[in-house]
C-alpha cells in the first residue's frame, strides 16, 4: 500500500514537474548531451588523443570543430570530454549528497550531542573556502580524476547537509512519525524508511544543482592546471587552449560553450525542481 | 631647425583662422586648435647630440625609460641567499659579480679586471677594479668580496654547492684590490660557476653589522632597498606591479644611456605577450607560447632573435635498483627511445622552435660536446621488434602485456607547464602506438621534487635544465654523488670519470674524460635527451644595445648599454603605432647648446603666436 | 535564552570553529608531500645537505608535528603569524600589502552587483511574467551558469584584444606612471574588466533574491491597496516593496563580503591582478607554509566574524530569541 502511494505520488510530481517549461527545456538539453556522451564510443570520431591532424586548424569539414595545438580533433575531444566532465560532476555531487544527506539527517533527527558535533562540522566546513581547500589538496597531493571528485565532494557537502537537516527537523514533527514511534518502530528504521524519503526531495534537487557547480569547480581547478592530464575534461581543454586564446580561440572557447550549455541545462532542471519542492529555498 | 620652420608655417593659417572667426567661441576654438597643433612640436625628437661619456659606454642617444615585461616578483633583494629567478635579471642591473657570463656563456670580467688560477686549481686570485663606488658613495674594496663569499659559506647561499664552498679554506685580501680564494682541493669548475648564479657581490658596510643575525635578517634595510655597484640604482618596488631602477651616473663602465629601467611584472605568459604587443613594454622577458612566435615576429616594430642554449629537455628513466623494475632493462629503455618521435615533439610542443637533442651532452658547450656519442633516432619498427623479442605480447586491445598477464603500463611524472605537458601527451601517444600504456601524472614543482627526486616514484620523468656553464653539470645530474640525480643512476665507470674531471686542471684532459663519460651514457641510456632549447630575445626595434648584441662585452640581463634608436632620427613626430610610444625625458647633462635654445624657443614662439591671435581677436571684436 | 547568553554562545561557537578550521588546514598542509626547503634552491641543483640542514633548523622543521602545531597556535594567540619562507619578512606584512587590491575588486563588485541586482530585481517583479522580467531572468540565469574565469576570458578577448578598449592585464600603466588622482583613475581603468566580470557573476544571486521576494509581495494586501489608491507602479515598487525585500539581499551582501577575501582568485589570475589570489597560488606552489596558513587564517577569521555579527544582528532583531528565557 505504501509503495503504491509513493508511486502515485511520484507520478503526480512528475506531471507537475513537466508542466514547468524551463524544467522540460533543461531535461531536453541534458538528454542531448548525455546521449552524446554515452554514445561516443560508437560514433565515428577519431581517438581523442590521436595527433594525426594539422595543428591549429579552424573548424572545417574534415575537423568540424577544428584541431588543437597538438593536432587532435576537437570534436572528438569535446565529446569524450562530455563523459569526463559529466562523470566528475555526477560522482562528485553524488558523493557530496551522500555525505550531506547522511550527516544532515542524523543531525536533524538525533539532536543533542551528536547533532551538535555534526552541526559544528558543518559550520567548520562551510567556513573553509572550498576552492582554496581544493587547491591546497590538489597541489600538494597531485591531481587525478578520483582526487578531483573527492576534493569537490568534501568541500561542497555542507550545503546539502544543511538542507537535509532543516527538512528532517520539520518532517520528524509530522503525525505519521509520531504514529510510527507509538507502534514501536526503532529510530533508525523510522529515519531511513519514513523520514528520509519525505525529507529528501529538496536535497535531491539541490544535488542536481551541485552537479552544475561541481562541473564548474572542476573547470576552475583545471584552469589552474590541476586537472587530470590523462583525460580530456572540458576544464582541462580550456586550460590547454589558454596560451593560444588569441590566435586560436576555438581551442578554449568550444569546450567552454559546451560547459555553459551543460550547466544551464543542469541549473534549469535543478532550479525547477527546487521551486516545486521548496519555494523558499529556490531563492538562495 | 625644422621645428622652427614648422612654427612659422603654422603661424599663417592660425592668424588667418583667427581673423576669419566671427564669434568669440569660434576664436577660442581656433586658438585651441593652434595650441594643439604646436604642442606636439615640443616633443619632437631633438637632433642627435653626441656627448662625451665618462666610461666605455657610448650613447648615440641619451634618455628614455626602458620597460621589461618580467616574469614575477622577486622574493627579496638579496640575490645570493636563495634561488630567486625573478630577482636574477633585476639583480644583474643593480649588482655586479666578480666575473660574469655573456650571451655565449663565456666568462668575461666584471668587478674583477683580471685573475689567475693556480696550476692545481686550488688558489684563485682576482684583481679588482679600482674607483668603483657603491650606490651610496662608499668605495668598493676587497672586504666586500670577502664578506660576500664568507657569508655565502656561513649562511649556505644558493651558490654554496656550485662553488664548493665547503672546500673553501679562506679568502685573503692581499690589499684593497686583490682577493685570493684558497680551496682545500682542486676546484676546476670554479670560474664557470662563479660567473653564473647567486654570486653577486654585496656591500659589506650595509650587511655586516653586529645586530644582524644573518644576511636575511628582516632589519637589514638593504634587503628591501638594495645598494649595489651596478649600472642602475634601486628606486622603488611595488609588489605585484613593478620594480623601477634609475641610471647610476657613476657606473665604472660609464653612465647608462637610458634614464630609467622598469621591470613590469606579469607572470602569465599570455598576458605578458598581450601587454608587450600592446606597447606596454619594450622587451618581452617572459617566454611566450612558442606557437605565437611567428605572430610576434611579424608584428611591426618588433624584433625576435633566437639562439641555441645549453638547456635541454630530457627523459629520465628510473634507474633505482628494485626488483621487477622494467626500466632497469636496457633493451626496454632503448625500445622506448626508438618509439619516441622527437621531430614531432619539436614541431608540436615547441612549434618548431627547438632542436632534436644531439649528443648526450649539449652542443652549445662546444668544447666538451662529444659528437660521437649519440642517442637513438626515431625507429618505431625497431622498438616493436625489441619488445616482441622480450616477450611482451600484444593483446586484443593492441596493448602489450607482461608474461604474467598484467598490462605494460608506465608512469610518466612531469611538472606542470605547457611544454612538458604537451611533450608528455605526444610521448604517451607515441608509446600507445607500439602498445605501451603511459599514465601521465602532472605535479606542482614542489610535489614533483618530492615525488620524483626524493621518492623516485616514477617510471619515466621529463624535466628540463640548464646544462652549463660547465660540463660538471653532468656530475650533478648523473653521478651517484650528484645532488640532482633524477634517474637515480649509479655507474662506477661514469662516477669515476666525472669525479676525476672535476679535479683535472688541464682542459684537454678534462675534455677527454667528459667525452668518455658521454660515450658510456650513450651505451647505457639512463636518460634520453629530447629537445635542445632555443632562447628568444624579443624587443622593440626602437631600442638597440642589448646584451645579446654585445657578446663579450656585456653580461647576461644587463641593460646598461641600451639606447633609444628612434631618438637618432629628427623632427618627425612620434611614430603612430597603436602603441604608446616612449616619450624620452629630456636629459640635463652634457647636451649640446643647440638643444637648450630650441627648448626655450618653442614655448616663447607659442606664447607670441597666442598673444598676436588674441590681439587680433579682440580688435576685431571691437570693430563689429 | 536572553540576548547575552545567545551572543556568548554564538561567539564561542565562532571561536571554536576557527580553531578547528585552522587545525585541519595545519595538519593537511604539513602532512602533504613537498618539502619547502626545496624551494629555497629553486632548481635542486643548488641544494646540498648543509643547506638543507641549515634551513631545517631555521624554520623549526626538525621538530615533531604536534610540537610545531602547538608552537603555531601559541604564536597565533599572540598575534604572531610568523615569517614567510619565500620573502623572509613577516607574513602579516606580506598579506596586508595584497589585501587592499583584492578587496577593491570584490567589495566594488559586490556593491555594484547588489545595487544593480536589487534595482533590476524590483523592475523585473514589476513586469512579472512579461517581456522585461523574462528577458532579465534568462540573462541572469545565463550569467549564473558560466564559470567566472571563462567569462573573464571572453570579456578580455572582446574588450581587451579585439576592441582594444581596455588594458589586458596588470595594475597600472608603467610607461608613464601617473600620480595622485590620475594614478587612481589609471588603476580604475585597469580594474574595469575584472570588476565587470565579477559583478556579472555575482549579480544573478542578488537579482533572484530580490525578484522572488518582490514577486511574493505582489500577492500582499498593501500592494493591492496602493494600486487601488492609484499610486504609480514605480513608486509602489521602489519605495514600499523595496523596504520589504531589502533584508535578504543585504544578508547575502554581508555573507559575500565575508567571503570576499577568498573570492576572486581565478579572475585575478585571468587579468593578472596582483591580489591575494595570486599570493595564495604562489604560496601553495612554493610551499610557503607560513603565508599559506596566514591567508587561511585571515579568510577564516573574516568569514566567521561576519557570520557571528550577522547572527548577533538577527538575534537583536528577532524577538523570539530575545524572549526565549
Amino acid at each position: 500500500m505504501a509503495r503504491e502511494l509513493r508511486i502515485s505520488e511520484a507520478l503526480r510530481s512528475a506531471r507537475f514537474i513537466f508542466r514547468d517549461r524551463s524544467v522540460v527545456a533543461g531535461i531536453v538539453m541534458l538528454s542531448f548531451i548525455g546521449l552524446l556522451a554515452v554514445l561516443v564510443p560508437y560514433l565515428n570520431v577519431p581517438y581523442f588523443n590521436s595527433m594525426d591532424f594539422p595543428r591549429f586548424s579552424p573548424p572545417s569539414p574534415k575537423n568540424p570543430l577544428g584541431t588543437d595545438h597538438l593536432g587532435r580533433d576537437m570534436l572528438a575531444r569535446v565529446l569524450w570530454g562530455a563523459r569526463v566532465s559529466l562523470a566528475i560532476g555526477i560522482c562528485a555531487a553524488g558523493l557530496a549528497s551522500v555525505i550531506g544527506i547522511v550527516l544532515g539527517s542524523v543531525s536533524g533527527y538525533f539532536r543533542g550531542r551528536v547533532g551538535a558535533v555534526i552541526d559544528g562540522l558543518i559550520n567548520v566546513f562551510q567556513v573553509i573556502p572550498a576552492f582554496f581547500l581544493a587547491l591546497v589538496l590538489l597541489v600538494m597531493f597531485g591531481s587525478s580524476l578520483y582526487l578531483l571528485m573527492l576534493v569537490i565532494a568534501v568541500t561542497t557537502w555542507p550545503m546539502i547537509a544543511r538542507i537535509m537537516r532543516a527538512q528532517v527537523l520539520s518532517v520528524k514533527e509530522r503525525l505519521f512519525v509520531e504514529a510510527a514511534k507509538a507502534i514501536g518502530c526503532g529510530d533508525i528504521h523510522i529515519l531511513f524508511k519514513h523520514v528520509i524519503p519525505h525529507a529528501i526531495p529538496p536535497a535531491l534537487a539541490y544535488t542536481i544543482l551541485e552537479i552544475g557547480s561541481a562541473i564548474m569547480m572542476e573547470a576552475g581547478l583545471s584552469y589552474l592546471g590541476l586537472g587530470d592530464p590523462n583525460y580530456p575534461s572540458w576544464g582541462r581543454m580550456i586550460y590547454e587552449g589558454q596560451p593560444y586564446v588569441v590566435s586560436a580561440p576555438w581551442i578554449s572557447l568550444i569546450p567552454g560553450v559546451f560547459l555553459v550549455y551543460t550547466v544551464i541545462g543542469v541549473n534549469l532542471v535543478g532550479n525547477g525542481l527546487l521551486k516545486i519542492f521548496n519555494p523558499k529555498l529556490a531563492q538562495r | 631647425m625644422t621645428a622652427f620652420s614648422c612654427i612659422f608655417i603654422a603661424l599663417f593659417p592660425s592668424s588667418l583662422g583667427v581673423y576669419m572667426a566671427k564669434t568669440i567661441l569660434q576664436r577660442v576654438i581656433v586658438l585651441a586648435m593652434i595650441v594643439l597643433l604646436i604642442f606636439p612640436l615640443f616633443t619632437v625628437s631633438r637632433e642627435v647630440s653626441a656627448q662625451a661619456s665618462t666610461g666605455t659606454i657610448s650613447c648615440p642617444y641619451r634618455g628614455g625609460t626602458l620597460i621589461i615585461i618580467h616574469m614575477g616578483d622577486p622574493k627579496s633583494f638579496n640575490p645570493d641567499a636563495k634561488a630567486d629567478d625573478p630577482l636574477y635579471a633585476i639583480a644583474s642591473n643593480i649588482f655586479n659579480k666578480l666575473v660574469t657570463l655573456d650571451v655565449d656563456y663565456n666568462v668575461i670580467p666584471d668587478l674583477a679586471e683580471s685573475w689567475e688560477t693556480s696550476p692545481d686549481a686550488k688558489v684563485f686570485t682576482f684583481h679588482l677594479r679600482k674607483n668603483v663606488k657603491w650606490h651610496d658613495g662608499v668605495p668598493f674594496t676587497c672586504k666586500d668580496v670577502k664578506y660576500t663569499f664568507e657569508a655565502m659559506k656561513n649562511y649556505k647561499g644558493v651558490a654554496y654547492s656550485n662553488l664548493k664552498l665547503d672546500m673553501l679554506e679562506g679568502i685573503t685580501c692581499r690589499d684593497d684590490y686583490t682577493a685570493e680564494f684558497r680551496f682545500s682541493d682542486s676546484n676546476a669548475p670554479f670560474l664557470g660557476f662563479l660567473a653564473w648564479y647567486g654570486t653577486f657581490v654585496l656591500p659589506e658596510h650595509l650587511y655586516n653589522k653586529t645586530g644582524y643575525t644573518d644576511w636575511m635578517d628582516p632589519n637589514i634595510p638593504a634587503l628591501s632597498k638594495p645598494v649595489g655597484t651596478g649600472p642602475f640604482k634601486f628606486v622603488e618596488y611595488v609588489k605585484g606591479s613593478h620594480v623601477t631602477l634609475e641610471a647610476n651616473k657613476d657606473y665604472f663602465a660609464g653612465a647608462p644611456c637610458i634614464d630609467k629601467l622598469v621591470f613590469k611584472i606579469i607572470p602569465d605568459a599570455v598576458a605578458a605577450m598581450q601587454s608587450f604587443l600592446a606597447g606596454e613594454g619594450d622587451v618581452l622577458g617572459v617566454t611566450p607560447p612558442l606557437s605565437e612566435i611567428p605572430r610576434i615576429n611579424s608584428t611591426a616594430g618588433v624584433l625576435v632573435l633566437s639562439r641555441p642554449m645549453p638547456s635541454r629537455y630530457f627523459l629520465a628513466y628510473n634507474m633505482a635498483q628494485e626488483k621487477g623494475r622494467i626500466t632497469l632493462n636496457k633493451d626496454v629503455r632503448f625500445a622506448i627511445a626508438y618509439a619516441i618521435n622527437r621531430t614531432e615533439i619539436v614541431e608540436k610542443a615547441f612549434s618548431g622552435y627547438g632542436f632534436v637533442a644531439k649528443g648526450m651532452y649539449v652542443p652549445a658547450i662546444a668544447w666538451a660536446y662529444n659528437p660521437n656519442a649519440q642517442p637513438p633516432s626515431y625507429n618505431p619498427a625497431k622498438a616493436e621488434e625489441i619488445l616482441d623479442k622480450l616477450g611482451y605480447k600484444k593483446g586484443t586491445d593492441g596493448m602489450r602485456y607482461l608474461p604474467n598477464g598484467t598490462k605494460l603500463t608506465l608512469k610518466l611524472v612531469i611538472w606542470q607547464g605547457a611544454q612538458t605537458e604537451a611533450m608528455a601527451q605526444i610521448i604517451k601517444e607515441n608509446l600507445r602506438k607500439i602498445g605501451i600504456e603511459v599514465s601521465i601524472e602532472v605535479l606542482e614543482l614542489g610535489a614533483f621534487q618530492e615525488k620524483a627526486y626524493k621518492e623516485k616514484n616514477f617510471d619515466m620523468s621529463i624535466t628540463d635544465g640548464f646544462w652549463g656553464p660547465d660540463p660538471h653539470n653532468m656530475h650533478m645530474r648523473f653521478s651517484s654523488k650528484g645532488s640532482h640525480n633524477l634517474p637515480g643512476y649509479v655507474n662506477p665507470v661514469t662516477d669515476d670519470l666525472l669525479e676525476r674531471a672535476a679535479k683535472e686542471p688541464d682542459l684537454e684532459k678534462r675534455k677527454q674524460l667528459y667525452w668518455q663519460a658521454q660515450e658510456e651514457f650513450a651505451k647505457e641510456l639512463p636518460y634520453f635527451p629530447l629537445v635542445d632549447v632555443v632562447g628568444f630575445y624579443i624587443s622593440r626595434t626602437d631600442w638597440k644595445g642589448f646584451y645579446w648584441e654585445l657578446a663579450g662585452k656585456v653580461g647576461i640581463n644587463v641593460y646598461a648599454q641600451v639606447w633609444w634608436a628612434k631618438g637618432v632620427t629628427t623632427t618627425s613626430p612620434q611614430p603612430t603605432q597603436t602603441t604608446q610610444p616612449t616619450r624620452p625625458q629630456t636629459q640635463t647633462t652634457t647636451t649640446a647648446p643647440q638643444g637648450g635654445l630650441e627648448q626655450w624657443l618653442l614655448p616663447v614662439v607659442a606664447v607670441v603666436v597666442v598673444v598676436i591671435a588674441l590681439a587680433l581677436a579682440l580688435t576685431r571684436r571691437r570693430g563689429t | 535564552m536572553g540576548l547575552a547568553s545567545y551572543a556568548t554562545k554564538k561567539i564561542l561557537e565562532g571561536f571554536f570553529t576557527v580553531i578547528i578550521a585552522i587545525t585541519i588546514i595545519f595538519f593537511l598542509v604539513n602532512l602533504a608531500p613537498g618539502n619547502p626547503i626545496y624551494f629555497i634552491a629553486g632548481d635542486p641543483v643548488f641544494l646540498s645537505p648543509a643547506v638543507v640542514e641549515y634551513y631545517t633548523k631555521l624554520w623549526g622543521l626538525d621538530k615533531p608535528l604536534y610540537e610545531r602545531y602547538l608552537i603555531y597556535l601559541s604564536n597565533l594567540f599572540r598575534g604572531e603569524l610568523g615569517n614567510s619562507y619565500r620573502f623572509g619578512g613577516p607574513v602579516a606584512q606580506v598579506i596586508v600589502e595584497r589585501i587592499p587590491l583584492t578587496l577593491s575588486l570584490t567589495i566594488t563588485s559586490n556593491v555594484l552587483a547588489f545595487i544593480a541586482g536589487t534595482f533590476l530585481g524590483l523592475r523585473a517583479a514589476r513586469s512579472f511574467g512579461k517581456g522585461f522580467d523574462n528577458a532579465l531572468t534568462v540573462t541572469t540565469f545565463f550569467f549564473n551558469s558560466i564559470p567566472g574565469f571563462f567569462l573573464g576570458i571572453l570579456l578580455m578577448l572582446t574588450f581587451g584584444v579585439y576592441l582594444k578598449l581596455f588594458p589586458v592585464a596588470g595594475l597600472m600603466d608603467l610607461r608613464n606612471p601617473k600620480t595622485g588622482i590620475m594614478l587612481y583613475l589609471d588603476i580604475a581603468y585597469h580594474a574595469f574588466l575584472p570588476v565587470l566580470t565579477l559583478t556579472l557573476i555575482l549579480l544573478p544571486a542578488y537579482f533572484k533574491t530580490v525578484r522572488d521576494s518582490a514577486v511574493q509581495q505582489l500577492g500582499e494586501d498593501y500592494v493591492m491597496t496602493l494600486r487601488a489608491v492609484g499610486m504609480d507602479e514605480r513608486r509602489i515598487f521602489n519605495k514600499h516593496v523595496f523596504r520589504n525585500v531589502i533584508l535578504p539581499p543585504i544578508t547575502l551582501l554581508a555573507i559575500r563580503l565575508g567571503f570576499s577575501l577568498a573570492g576572486a582568485a581565478l579572475i585575478e589570475n585571468v587579468f593578472g591582478w596582483p591580489g591575494m589570489g595570486r599570493l595564495l597560488l604562489d604560496s601553495i606552489r612554493e610551499r610557503d607554509y607560513p603565508v599559506l596558513m596566514g591567508i587561511y587564517f585571515t579568510i577564516v577569521v573574516t568569514i566567521v566574524a561576519v557570520s557571528v555579527v550577522l547572527d548577533l544582528i538577527y538575534g537583536i532583531l528577532d524577538p523570539r530569541i530575545k524572549s526565549r528565557g
